[in-house]
C-alpha cells in the first residue's frame, strides 16, 4: 500500500525536471497531471487526505511510461508510486468506472477487452500447435484480439524453432497491475507454463514481457521477441529492405526493462534505421500506456499525435515492439509495422 | 468567488479541487502553504481582471512559474489565488537586429535558448534548473548561474517588463532602446521583486550572440585555501572566464559515489573554469588560467574534446543530487544553501561550512560559484526526524552569522522567500524600511504574494 512506498515519495525534492518531461503535462498542464503533483497527491494519500475526482484524474492519467523515473536526480520511482497509489484507491473503491469494466472481462473471458471469441481464433491453420514444447509464444490480449498480424508474423517466425503456443494463455494481468489491481489470471497461466514443459517464453508485446518477467515467479527464461531475434538472426535467411524505417521504443520495453538494443540489431539487419526525434530511454510515449487509452481515449490520441511528430522524414514504416504503441500510434495516422512483421517481409 | 473566477477565465482554467490544491501547496522547499484558488490564465487582460477581483475582496494573490524555487517563494502561505502561468508560454518575438528576444512569463528557460541556438545567439544566465524554471519566476528571483561571472545575472538582461500592479492596472517599466536614464529604475525594482509588487506578464530581454568557441579546465588542489589564491589570481590576470566554480572534497567524493568513472583525483579542492570568445583569444585565455593556477600549486588539465568537457560539467551537475542518491532514506533539505561572500573569503567560507557541519554532527556538502562568490551547500536529512531538523536550523544560523560578518549575502541567486524573510531587517538595516515603504505604497492591502521577503 501507499505506506510502503513513503520513502520513494519523500525521496522527491519537487525539483520539477520530471514535469517538463511528463507527456501528459504536454496536454493537460495541471499540476496534478504530472508526475510531480502524482507524487504529491501519493504524499497526500499517504496523509490520509481523501481521494476526489482531481486525485483519481491525476493518478488514472498516467502513462506509467517511466520517463520520470529514468531522469529523476533523487532516484525516486513516480511510477511505482502511481500503481500504489491506484492500488490504494482501489482498496477505498474510488477508481474509474472503466477498472470494474476491465476486471469483469478479464474474469469472465480471461481478456480485458470483453472479448467472448476463443482465444487461439487468431491461430492460422498451417500453425496450430499447441502441447509441450521448449520454446512458448505468448500473444497477449491485444495481439490475440486486435492485432492479429503481429501475432501471426511472430508465431509465424518462431515456429521455425519449433514453438507453440498454450492450450489456454489467459490475460498475463499487465492490465489490471497497472491499474492498482490484482493478476487475477496469473496462477492459472502459471499452471499452463509448467504443463508445456518449456524452458524458454517468447512474447511479441512489451506489458506482457514486464508482467512475465517481473510479477511472474516463472523457472522459465522470458524474452521479449526482439531479443530472440537478435539472438537467432544468423539462423535465418534475410533479404535487405528497400526502404527506412525508423524505430518506437516501447516505455515498458525501454525504460521499464531496459531493452534498446536489441530491436535495432534485428531492424539494423533488414533495413535502414533513422532514429525518431526522441529515442531510447528519452524517447516519448506512445500515450497508450498504463490504461490511458481505455480510460482517457483524447488525451491518448493527443499523446500519439505528438509522438509521430518525432517520425523522421523520408521513413516508409515506424516498426514498434508493442501491440498496444501499434495500435496507439496507428490510430492517431501513423503508418506502423510490429518488428517482426518487417523481418516476415524480409524473409527469402 | 469560484464563480467569478469562472466567469474571466472558463470552468476548465480555474479548480478548487482539495487535491489539486495540495499540489498547488508546495515549491522545492519545506514550506508549505493552502491555496483557495488555482487559476491558469492565458493573457493579461484575463490576469488583470483577477487582480481587480482579488483586490475588491482583498484575496491574496500567488503567482507561479514551475515552483522549482527553493526558498517558499511561490507558496501560498496566507492561501488565495495561485496564478499558474503555465499558458503563458510564447515567445513572442525574437529581434536579431535588435539583440532582443520578447517572451510571456511561462516560458522554460531551455525552450528559450534552444530557439535562440537556432539564430546563433543565446540568453546567458543559466540557472541549473534551466530544464523546468520560468523565465519569469527567474526574473522575479532575480536569479543567475555559472556564467554570471562574466555575463552577470538576470538582472543585466531585462530592458522592460510589463506588469499587472496590485490594483489591476498595466504598466510597462522600462522601453526598447538598449539603454536609459529616465526616471527611477522601475525594471530593476521588479526584477526580484518575488511577485510581491505585482505579476509579470511580458519581458522584453537582451541576447548576445554565441561565443565562437570555448574551453574548459580542471584544476585540482591538495589546499582548499590555493584554490581559493587561485580563484583571485586568475581574476585579478585579466581573465574573466564565462564560469569558474569549486567543488570541495566531500564534493568530489559524493560525486564520485554516484559516477566512479568520472577522472576526478581525491583532493582537497577542484577549480572548473570555461572561457569562451574567438578561437585565438580562447587558446591565450586557456594559458593565463592554467598559469595562474599552477602558480598557485594546481594541478590543470584542459579538456580535449566536447565528450571530456561534458565529462567534467556532469561531474559539477551531479553534485546537487548526489546528496540524496548518497543517503538512503535521507533526502536534501533546502537550507542555508546558497550564500554569497566576497571572491577572496569563499575557501575561509568553506573552511567554516565544514568547521560547522562537523560541530552539529551532520556531513554538508559544498559547491558553487567561486568566481562570483556564490556557495550552495548540501545537507540531507531524514525528513521525519525533529532533532535532524534542529540541527539543520542551528547549521543555518551558524552560516548566516559568518556570511553576514564577512558583508556577504544570504541569497546568492535563489531568492528571500518565505525562508530567509526574518533575516531581511538583520541583512538591509534601514534600507529594508525602505523595501516596505515601497511595498505600502505599490500594494497598500499586501494582497500581492503576502509572507514573502519578510512582507
Amino acid at each position: 500500500m501507499i505506506q510502503d512506498h513513503i520513502e520513494d515519495i519523500l525521496k522527491c525534492t519537487r525539483c520539477g525536471r520530471c514535469r517538463v518531461l511528463c507527456p501528459v503535462n504536454d496536454e493537460l498542464r495541471w499540476e496534478s497531471t504530472n508526475s510531480r503533483g502524482r507524487m504529491l497527491l501519493a504524499r497526500a494519500l499517504s496523509e490520509n487526505v481523501e481521494p476526489s475526482a482531481a486525485m483519481k484524474d491525476s493518478f488514472y492519467t498516467c502513462l506509467t511510461c517511466s520517463i520520470c523515473s529514468a531522469t529523476c536526480p533523487s532516484g525516486a520511482k513516480p511510477d511505482d508510486v502511481v500503481e500504489a497509489a491506484r492500488a490504494e484507491l482501489v482498496s477505498k473503491n474510488y477508481v474509474p468506472e472503466y477498472y470494474h469494466a476491465v476486471l469483469k472481462s478479464v474474469e469472465s473471458y480471461g481478456n480485458p477487452l470483453n472479448d467472448e471469441s476463443p482465444r487461439n481464433a487468431w491461430i492460422p491453420e498451417d500453425l496450430k500447435a499447441t502441447g509441450r514444447s521448449d520454446i512458448i509464444f505468448w500473444s497477449g490480449c491485444l495481439s490475440s484480439y486486435r492485432k492479429r498480424s503481429s501475432a501471426i508474423a511472430n508465431l509465424r517466425i518462431l515456429s521455425r524453432f519449433g514453438a507453440k503456443v498454450l492450450e489456454d494463455e489467459r490475460c498475463c494481468g499487465s492490465p489490471l497491475l497497472r491499474l492498482g489491481g490484482k493478476a487475477v489470471t496469473m496462477e492459472h497461466n502459471k499452471r499452463q507454463i509448467e504443463k508445456s514443459g518449456a524452458k524458454t517464453i517468447v512474447t511479441g508485446c512489451a506489458g506482457c514481457y514486464k508482467t512475465l518477467k517481473e510479477s511472474y515467479d516463472l523457472d522459465v527464461e522470458v524474452l521479449h521477441i526482439s531479443q530472440f531475434l537478435a539472438r537467432n538472426l544468423d539462423k535465418l535467411e534475410l533479404n535487405r529492405l528497400p526502404f527506412k524505417v525508423s524505430y518506437h521504443d516501447p516505455c515498458h520495453l525501454g525504460r521499464c526493462m531496459k531493452v534498446y538494443e536489441e530491436p535495432r540489431i534485428v531492424i539494423n539487419r533488414v533495413a535502414d534505421l533513422v532514429e525518431m526525434k526522441t529515442s531510447g530511454k528519452d524517447a516519448r510515449c506512445c500515450g497508450g500506456g498504463g490504461g490511458v487509452r481505455r480510460g482517457y481515449r483524447d488525451l491518448s490520441d493527443r499523446v500519439a499525435k505528438k509522438r509521430l511528430q518525432d517520425t523522421p522524414e523520408g521513413v516508409e514504416y515506424i516498426v514498434t515492439a508493442c501491440p498496444m504503441c501499434n495500435t496507439n500510434l496507428e490510430d492517431a495516422g501513423g503508418k506502423v509495422i510490429d518488428i517482426s512483421e518487417l523481418l516476415l517481409i524480409s524473409l527469402i | 468567488m469560484l464563480e467569478e473566477l469562472q466567469s474571466i477565465v472558463g470552468r476548465d482554467r480555474v479548480t478548487a479541487d482539495p487535491a489539486e490544491l495540495y499540489c498547488y501547496s508546495f515549491d522545492s522547499s519545506y514550506i508549505r502553504g493552502q491555496a483557495d484558488y488555482v487559476v491558469r490564465p492565458k493573457n493579461t487582460e484575463e490576469i488583470a481582471e483577477i487582480v481587480k477581483l482579488a483586490a475588491r475582496k482583498k484575496v491574496p494573490i500567488v503567482p507561479r512559474g514551475s515552483a522549482s524555487g527553493l526558498t517558499g517563494g511561490s507558496v501560498p502561505v496566507k492561501g488565495g489565488i495561485v496564478f499558474d502561468m503555465a499558458n503563458m508560454n510564447r515567445i513572442l518575438e525574437i529581434e536579431i537586429e535588435n539583440l532582443q528576444a520578447v517572451i510571456e512569463p511561462g516560458v522554460i528557460h531551455r525552450d528559450l535558448n534552444n530557439e535562440l541556438i537556432r539564430h546563433g545567439f543565446f540568453f546567458p544566465p543559466d540557472p541549473g534548473s534551466s530544464d523546468m524554471c520560468t523565465v519569469g519566476g527567474l526574473i522575479a528571483n532575480g536569479g543567475s548561474g555559472m556564467h554570471s561571472v562574466k555575463y552577470g545575472t538576470v538582472k543585466d538582461y531585462v530592458l522592460d517588463l510589463e506588469v499587472v500592479l496590485p490594483n489591476g492596472d498595466i504598466i510597462n517599466t522600462g522601453c526598447k532602446a538598449p539603454k536609459t536614464s529616465s526616471g527611477y529604475d522601475l525594471t530593476r525594482l521588479f526584477v526580484g521583486s518575488e511577485g510581491t509588487l505585482g505579476i509579470i506578464t511580458k519581458a522584453r530581454l537582451k541576447i548576445y550572440p554565441l561565443p565562437e568557441t570555448k574551453s574548459i579546465v580542471m584544476a585540482n588542489f591538495d589546499r582548499i585555501e590555493d584554490a581559493g589564491r587561485a580563484a583571485v589570481a586568475t581574476l585579478s590576470s585579466g581573465v574573466i572566464p564565462a564560469a569558474m566554480e569549486i567543488m570541495d572534497g566531500s564534493a568530489i567524493s559524493a560525486v564520485k559515489q554516484i559516477d566512479p568513472t568520472l577522472d576526478i583525483p581525491d583532493v582537497e579542492a577542484m577549480l572548473l573554469f570555461e572561457v569562451d570568445g574567438y578561437k585565438e583569444s580562447v587558446a591565450r585565455q586557456v594559458e593565463m588560467v592554467c598559469s595562474a593556477c599552477e602558480k598557485c600549486n594546481g594541478r590543470t588539465t584542459v579538456a580535449k574534446n566536447k565528450k571530456e568537457e561534458e565529462k567534467l560539467w556532469s561531474a559539477r551537475r551531479l553534485v546537487g543530487v548526489a546528496i540524496t542518491k548518497l543517503n538512503p532514506g535521507k533526502v536534501r533539505v533546502y537550507e542555508a544553501e546558497d550564500i554569497g561572500v566576497p571572491i577572496k573569503d569563499v575557501p575561509f567560507m568553506l573552511k567554516k561550512i565544514q568547521e560547522i557541519g562537523k560541530k552539529h554532527g551532520m556531513p554538508l556538502v559544498t559547491y558553487g560559484h567561486i568566481g562570483d562568490g556564490n556557495l550552495h551547500t548540501g545537507i540531507a536529512i531524514d525528513q521525519r526526524n525533529e532533532e535532524e531538523w534542529k540541527k539543520v536550523h542551528a547549521i543555518k544560523d551558524d552560516i548566516y552569522d559568518i556570511v553576514l560578518t564577512l558583508g556577504g549575502t544570504l541569497p546568492g541567486e535563489h531568492g528571500t522567500g518565505v525562508i530567509r524573510g526574518s533575516y531581511m531587517t538583520r541583512a538591509h538595516g534601514k534600507s529594508y524600511e525602505v523595501m516596505k515603504t515601497i511595498k505600502r505604497a505599490i500594494d497598500p492591502e499586501n494582497i500581492m504574494n503576502p509572507g514573502k521577503m519578510g512582507m
